[in-house]
């Protein structure tokens, strides 16, 4: 994936100016700043929501103008279609990519095991807390083996608790069924957990303040928060944003 | 993790309450009629009295039969062609532009005052009833499925682009779902104002029917008889309400949380 030379706007105002970045399959790379920075306006260029005001979005060499296949998408409002069920939600999106009926409900099935959802198969979304509704957000987006997955501050609607528990099961998720991922976040820890490269836009517009690449070893897990390595990072990233804000 | 959703249980305490209340309001009539009143009046004793003779008797049978006839027939057209273009001016935008002020504009009117026309166009027939009721109910169906088609949410709408979902696939999976329970509002409104408008022909052209049972009765003193016709309305509506209320619970419980 490539931004290529992005400016997005709202109407007369540029939120974002010249932004260039490439993610790497197999890589994440984490968007941060402060809200209003337009990081998911950037992200919705991605998915084809919103069309750029200059510059290209290109995946696999294809400039985007809708959504491409292969794209899934995690929502921080779930996006879940109320009148479905956990299942039927899940499965409804590999139904749309063409896997039949019964296989369709069988890889559902499997991932609603992945996310721990297990018993709430037949639950609407409205029966769920926020947080089990986005574990169900996260199985659709898994369940059609995404070439790329973008995360829209895919837990920022969430409780502080259940935001945690959710970032470090997310984290043993893709441990295991590591995807190439784009990840909006304005938390700073989310950004340094699950990023393999970290790009930190500040200013307004805002541009790239800087890209960080993050060493920690993988496999990442809770112990991680602790070490030298992360505080540092969370440190300079903080700082960045902080330079960014007094402009 | 959380637990399997309850149903919640019923509220004995409110029961109780609400049939203190009836018995109160039965009693303060019953009292004030025998008391204070002129006794042609009805009465709630009088009333059950002749409950069971009206409901039984031929003349109450027809007329009971010509009004449902009318308003099941007209709420079927009302409805359907209502809906119809409701989704379609949820659609089309310019449709909407177009047809808007003539829907808003009918819809606020009251419809009885198009009747002494009516009765002359279509004449003192049933058909002027099945007019009236059809348009009555076509109105609310009209505005209320049109709004809810118009304003899909919009955090559906993206996740339908991010699923590449195809025209067809967006009408049928998200459009109409998202749409169902205002469509289920806009008949709620229908019934209601297709048993006033029934009625109302009834009275004003002397079609057979309910209304005009009504209006006799009431003529010729038979007061608690003409009342035993107004409660069975009063049922009829009720039924109506609690029948899609139910129907909307039970087939789309999730109708109170399509988010807008």
């Amino acid at each position: 994936m490539e931004l290529d030379g992005l400016t997005m706007r709202f109407g007369e105002r540029t939120v974002s100016r010249d932004i260039h970045l490439t993610l790497d399959p197999g890589r994440v790379l984490a968007i941060v700043g402060p809200s209003g920075c337009g990081k998911t306006t950037l992200l919705r260029a991605v998915a084809g929501l919103i069309q750029p005001a200059v510059g290209t979005v290109r995946i696999d060499g294809q400039a985007v103008t809708r959504t491409p296949e292969g794209v899934a998408m995690v929502f921080q409002h779930f996006g879940l279609f109320p009148w479905k069920t956990v299942e039927a939600n899940v499965a409804y999106a590999l139904r749309v990519s063409g896997v039949p009926k019964k296989a369709a409900l069988e890889r559902a099935r499997e991932l609603i095991r992945l996310v721990g959802l297990v018993g709430f198969e037949k639950s609407y979304p409205h029966q769920l807390s926020g947080g089990m509704q986005q574990r169900t957000g996260l199985a659709r987006a898994l369940a059609v083996r995404p070439r790329l997955l973008l995360m829209d501050e895919p837990f920022g609607a969430l409780d502080a608790q259940t935001r945690e528990v959710l970032q470090f099961e997310m984290l043993r998720i893709w441990q295991d069924h590591p995807v190439t991922m784009l990840f909006v976040t304005h938390s700073i820890d989310e950004a340094v957990l699950f990023g393999d490269q970290i790009a930190v836009l500040n200013g307004r517009p805002s541009g790239i303040a800087e890209l960080i690449d993050v060493s920690l070893p993988q496999p990442r897990d809770r112990s991680v928060l602790a070490t030298a390595e992360f505080l540092a990072i969370r440190e300079r990233v903080w700082n960045l944003i902080m330079t960014g804000q007094r402009d | 993790m959380v637990s399997a959703p309850t149903r919640r249980p019923r509220n004995l305490a409110g029961w109780v309450g609400k049939l203190i209340v009836a018995a109160l309001v039965v009693a303060v009539w019953e009292a004030s009629v025998r008391l204070w009143l002129p006794d042609y009046l009805p009465t709630p004793s009088g009333v059950v009295r002749a409950a069971w003779p009206t409901l039984i008797s031929a003349d109450f049978g027809k007329a009971f039969g010509d009004t449902i006839s009318g308003v099941a027939a007209g709420l079927l057209i009302g409805c359907l062609a209502g809906t119809a273009l409701g989704l379609a001016t949820g659609r089309l935008p310019w449709l909407r532009y177009l047809t808007s002020p003539y829907l808003s504009g009918l819809y606020a009117m009251p419809m009885l005052a198009i009747v002494p026309m009516a009765t002359i166009w279509l004449g003192y027939s049933s058909q002027t009833r099945l007019a009236v009721i059809a348009l009555s109910a076509f109105l609310p169906c009209a505005v209320s499925t049109g709004d809810g088609a118009r304003n899909v949410p919009s955090q559906l709408r993206e996740t339908a682009k991010v699923l590449r979902l195809s025209r067809v696939r967006f009408v049928l999976d998200v459009l109409l779902p998202s749409t169902l329970p205002f469509v289920v509002a806009g008949v709620q409104v229908a019934v209601g104002r297709a048993l006033v408008g029934a009625v109302a022909v009834e009275f004003l052209a002397s079609l057979p029917g309910l209304g005009t049972f009504i209006l006799t009765n009431a003529r010729s003193f038979e007061q608690n008889t003409a009342f035993v016709a107004v409660f069975v309305l009063a049922v009829l509506g009720i039924a109506a309400r609690a029948g899609t209320e139910t129907a909307l619970h039970r087939l789309m419980p999730w109708h109170l949380h399509v988010n807008r």
